[in-house]
């Protein structure tokens, strides 16, 4: 198998309780991933470690695109942006290509360019020079989809992009990303809708503390391992 | 130059630092550590008075300077503790520092001209009776040099620096991810700050140093829709109350410092209540119109 990314025997926590242990798992190139568990189940943390934001306690992570600058890309949740900054979508859109730029230098006329190009791939063209804040949750979610685009990065993080967006922005967002793959990049995901799973993905992991169950999503995306997932915590809770 | 256009001079150059400074702080949410750093630096002064024996050093500055760092990471160690939050850990930090060095003063330097009135209240009205000289030429006030050095310090930073610090301070996390280093930003942010307190401090005193690094990047905010323009308005509101200050002291003949400080809160004011979008009475046109279209 071509990995594109690959942990190995993670265990991170804050404080005193892990929140993720043990954790061992590796996603294909090209694949559509999504991460599922219940709420607390350690996702976000898994991501943030999988970027390096996060310092594990015990365990590595292996992203072998990660050589070039700008080879991953990374659209955080939606809450932990500041909606008053005074920033516009076309903006956002063009700090995608900071990335490859790096320090010092300014974005030319083909990143500016690149920019409009990824806002319209979104459907957000007419919305450039509004401030984001003026902006729907999917319309700023689609923004951030599209910076994410100008990046041009080889492997994408997105930590539940679909959350409180509207019909329309959720299937644009959706056919994007499986045009991304469709190019041979890889695209994870933490996911919540259980429901959509089958729909969208290709790859599933499915964890909760640890990894209950990882791999294609025909294989390992059934009943049996959801209820293990899912019901643990609520066993853990009654205790 | 007359004194009314020297000391215009060096107000609009501070006041201009000051914002471009303010803007900065404002957008990551830390304005509270302009006050916090602009009595600081007080330790600073006064351990590098000590170590240098006299108030002509450069020394002073850059003693002021570093303490004005150590109050930022000595906060944020406190935060990193997970047991108060970042702006009370500011909070905590600065009357420390700030008693130390008074206490400093009070024991060891009574008798110098150090207390707290003069390093706190610079007095602008005294500006151009500090002379700069070039070969025994006259070549305008000393505040005129100091703080166009420091304008020209604070505006090459931003221009430099202008797309990592908007990344850094909208989105820190995908500023990591893209290699921009926030750990580094923040410091030098902070250390320009810090500079820049210093360096106003002489010229209008820290009260003036903390209400421009507040006021005109708050009125920035309201009207600005982009990091940019949101720039270039906080340095128009501070220029434009500084000299509105100015004119008001010498027509009504109070303390420059009053006036401006007035001025920019004034300034703010007028903002708030007439900002295109953000503004009140914007938000009360705009409340009719959606409640008579829902009717």
């Amino acid at each position: 198998m071509n990995t594109a990314v690959e942990v190995r025997h993670l265990t991170v926590s804050y404080g005193e309780k892990p929140v993720l242990e043990d954790v061992s798992l590796a996603i294909p190139r090209g694949s559509f991933a999504a991460i599922v568990g219940p709420n607390g189940a350690g996702k976000t943390t898994l991501m943030k470690t999988m970027l390096g934001l996060v310092k594990p306690l015990a365990g590595e992570v292996s992203i072998p695109a990660r050589g070039r600058r700008g080879a991953v890309g990374y659209v955080p949740q939606s809450e932990s942006i500041d909606r008053d900054f005074p920033i516009s979508a076309y903006e956002v859109a063009l700090m995608g290509r900071y990335a490859s730029l790096g320090w010092f230098r300014r974005p030319g006329k083909a990143d500016k360019a690149a920019a409009e190009e990824c806002l319209r791939r979104v459907g957000m063209e007419k919305f450039a020079l509004r401030q984001i804040g003026e902006l729907s949750g999917g319309q700023q979610q689609r923004v951030f989809l599209a910076r994410a685009l100008a990046q041009d990065a080889e492997i994408y993080f997105l930590d539940e992009p679909l959350k409180g967006v509207d019909a329309v922005s959720e299937r644009a967002i959706i056919s994007i990303l499986r045009g991304l793959c469709a190019e041979g990049r890889t695209v994870v995901m933490v996911h919540h809708d259980l429901r959509t799973v089958r729909d969208y993905f290709d790859w599933v992991s499915i964890i909760n503390l640890g990894v209950v169950a990882s791999g294609a999503v025909e294989d390992v995306f059934c009943e049996r391992n959801i209820d293990r997932a899912y019901s643990r915590r609520a066993a853990g809770a009654a205790v | 130059m007359p004194a009314e256009l020297e000391i215009g001079l060096i107000a609009v150059m501070t006041a201009a630092s000051c914002a471009v400074c303010g803007s900065l702080l404002l957008v990551r949410g830390m304005t509270m550590t302009a006050d916090a750093i602009s009595h600081t630096i007080l330790l600073g002064i006064v351990l590098a008075y000590f170590m240098a024996g006299g108030l002509d050093s450069p020394l002073l500055f850059l003693g002021a300077a570093a303490v004005g760092l150590v109050t930022v990471a000595l906060g944020e160690l406190l935060v990193k503790s997970r047991l108060v939050s970042e702006d009370s850990a500011v909070g905590v930090v600065f009357p420390l520092l700030f008693a130390l060095a008074v206490i400093l003063i009070t024991r060891y330097a009574s008798s110098v001209h150090l207390d707290t009135d003069t390093v706190l209240l610079g007095e602008l009205a005294f500006a151009p009776f500090e002379r700069m000289t070039l070969f025994g030429m006259d070549i305008g006030a000393k505040g005129i040099y100091t703080s166009a050095g420091l304008l020209t310090l604070d505006l090459l930073f931003v221009c430099v620096l202008f797309k990592e610090l908007k990344t850094v301070s909208f989105d820190r996390t995908a500023a990591l991810v893209m290699g921009f280093s926030p750990a580094l930003l923040h410091y030098l942010t902070m250390a320009l700050v810090s500079l820049t307190a210093v360096g106003s401090f002489d010229a209008v005193g820290s009260v003036l140093v903390v209400a421009f690094m507040a006021a005109p990047a708050a009125t920035a905010y309201l009207v600005a829709e982009s990091f940019g323009r949101m720039l270039t308005a906080a340095v128009t509101a501070a220029a434009a109350s500084a000299i509105i200050g100015i004119r008001a002291a010498l027509a009504l003949d109070v303390s420059f410092a009053g006036a401006m400080a007035t001025a920019a809160g004034l300034v703010f004011l007028a903002a708030l209540i007439a900002a295109p979008k953000r503004g009140l009475v914007g938000a009360y046109l705009r409340r009719r119109r959606a409640g008579k279209r829902s009717r």
